[in-house]
């Protein structure tokens, strides 16, 4: 696989033809005042080619390697498996292009770090924002 | 190396008082483990690599930390173990990158402190094994320069456009300065003012460039313009031409040292190049893909140092967890350096003249001393990506010399090879983490 090819495919080729799966929508959540984005541009800030939503600065989370939830988030935004992905990142970390987001170990912390955190971008399932009311509900993929 | 120091003593400082947020500092590595050797070369080729085969040629190390100040601002350091550029015999633990990122926005990228040249098309993962299919790429292109690294800034600016489709077009402008080590190597020297074998000269350069790329998910068009002028730490001058000296019909000497008689020596304190560089990277469909690159060394001033054409194709085949390729590749220097080249090399002063054997010896040296090369290489390699994690590469590679080449050592004594193949085996495993 050409792996360089990763830089550019992800950022720019996956995120149009993104889609929800039949098993709910994935909510893209952010800290009070991130504006709404696009899909196109949620997978530009998963993969470090976009700092901004529209022009705001924003530090995006990911769950960590391995949780059901960032596979998904993965295949529906990027069409990246895992493997894809961390090579993606092992790539472009290493020519100095910046390094992989912040990781949280579940979704129970990625809604209290994306409520605490000016700035801060996550995703959760449908079935998880039940309950969480005031919810800043960016993107749906 | 002031410039250097700063995002270093930066990253120190800022990350002290706030261990709390370890988490904002990303910690990475890669490695590579590479086996090369060549049972026929004349000599010695890329440094090391003989029919004892060798672990310098190919291997290295890094670990990498990045700082992620907040979204606009990071910094990165990167310490590489590698052998050392200036000596034959030792590793060298130095760090390869080492600045501070500033994003005003998702279209600029402003850097300063150390960075890779970006001259090349896989100039920025050169190092980073799992990043590449090839075993090692070209050198028939790969050997521009002694070092990759420059101290200085760098600003780029990307934008979506609408040449292809899906595209993205980016430019990078930067300029900076290079302290580095060339290596020379003197065949028989002039024993025992000056010994057989490796010689390292220190040389600054001064760089400045441009480069835009043009890309889309299947496509990558790279341009670069880049300019080095070179000068000696020392303040010592380089030489624009050697005159010829004729003291009989047909008998006569290269005047390359101001201890000889003839005409003066015309130097310049410093040399100039213009590289200009053109990559392709091309997805041609069912797991076929090209990659080409052209360079184009022309050297102004003086008629010593590197002026050359150089480049490869490579075709990949992507079938699985496997990657096989074949590359063919091929460097030349210009007539304007050869033609100086073969003038010291062949005029040979009788030994019964006094002195002869030293201005033989001498013309030699400064023979040496240009960056001649001449040779073409075929390639035949493959990469695994083992389920384990990591690439597994295997490669055999057959060189041609031509009329000479500088990346072939010759042992003292024996002739200089000449219209010569040889044979060159990698195996190499890298890691990324």
């Amino acid at each position: 696989m050409n792996r360089r090819h990763f830089l550019y495919t992800a950022a720019l080729g996956a995120a149009p033809w993104a889609r929800a799966q039949s098993d709910g929508p994935l909510l893209v959540i952010g800290h009070a005042g991130v504006p709404r984005v696009d899909a196109a541009t949620v997978a530009r800030l998963y993969t470090g080619r976009a700092i901004e939503a529209d022009n705001q600065p924003v530090t995006v989370y990911n769950l960590a390697p391995g949780h059901a939830l960032r596979n998904r988030f993965l295949a529906v935004c990027l069409q990246f498996d895992e493997e894809r992905y961390r090579a993606y990142w092992t790539v472009r970390r290493h020519v100095g292009k910046g390094a992989p987001p912040r990781e949280v170990a579940s979704v129970a912390q990625m809604l209290e770090v994306v409520t605490r955190t000016p700035g801060a971008v996550g995703y959760i399932d449908a079935a998880s924002a039940a309950g969480h009311t005031g919810l800043n509900v960016i993107c749906r993929l | 190396m002031r410039t250097l120091l700063a995002p270093l003593v930066l990253l120190a400082a800022m990350a002290a008082p706030h261990a709390a947020q370890a988490q904002d500092i990303a910690w990475s590595g890669f490695a590579t483990l590479g086996y090369a050797q060549s049972p026929d070369v004349p000599g010695r080729y890329l440094r090391w690599i003989d029919d004892n085969g060798t672990f310098n040629a190919d291997s290295v190390a890094a670990l990498q930390a990045d700082w992620r100040i907040n979204p606009r601002w990071s910094a990165t350091v990167q310490l590489k173990a590698a052998p050392s550029e200036k000596s034959d015999d030792q590793w060298q633990l130095r760090p390869a990158w080492a600045f501070l990122a500033w994003r005003p926005d998702d279209a600029w990228l402003v850097r300063a402190g150390r960075m890779r040249l970006p001259l090349y098309m896989y100039s920025e993962s050169l190092d980073v094994g799992v990043a590449q299919d090839m075993a090692r790429l070209p050198m028939e292109m790969y050997s521009l320069v002694p070092t990759n690294e420059y101290n200085g800034l760098s600003v780029g600016h990307t934008r979506a456009t609408s040449l292809l489709p899906d595209g993205e077009l980016s430019v990078e402008a930067y300029g900076g300065r290079i302290g580095t080590t060339a290596r020379f190597w003197l065949r028989d020297g002039a024993p025992p003012q000056v010994p057989a074998g490796e010689r390292f000269v220190g040389v600054n350069v001064a760089v400045v460039g441009l480069v835009t790329t043009l890309r889309n998910p299947r496509t990558t068009v790279r341009l670069g313009l880049h300019e080095a002028r070179t000068s000696r730490p020392s303040g010592e001058r380089t030489p624009v031409d050697y005159p010829f000296v004729s003291i009989a019909p047909g008998l006569g000497y290269y005047k390359v040292s101001d201890a000889l008689p003839g005409p003066p020596i015309e130097t310049v304190p410093r040399i100039r190049n213009l590289i200009t560089t053109l990559g392709v990277e091309q997805q041609l469909g069912d797991g076929w893909r090209v990659a080409a690159e052209l360079a184009r060394n022309k050297q102004f001033t003086t008629r010593l140092g590197s002026n050359t054409l150089g480049g490869y194709v490579t075709v990949f085949r992507e079938i699985g967890a496997f990657t096989p390729y074949v590359s063919a590749g091929r460097l030349q220097t210009s007539n304007r350096q050869m033609d100086l080249y073969r003038g010291l090399i062949g005029t040979q002063l009788p030994p019964m003249i006094p002195g002869a054997a030293q201005i033989n010896a001498s013309q030699r040296i400064a023979a040496e001393s240009i960056y001649v090369a001449n040779q073409s290489s075929w390639a035949l390699g493959m990469a695994w990506h083992t389920p384990w994690g990591g690439s597994l590469k295997v490669e055999h590679a057959s060189t041609r010399i031509g009329e000479t080449t500088r990346l072939v050592d010759t042992p003292p004594g024996q002739p200089s090879p000449e219209n010569q193949r040889f044979g060159t085996w990698r195996l190499s495993y890298s890691v990324a983490y």
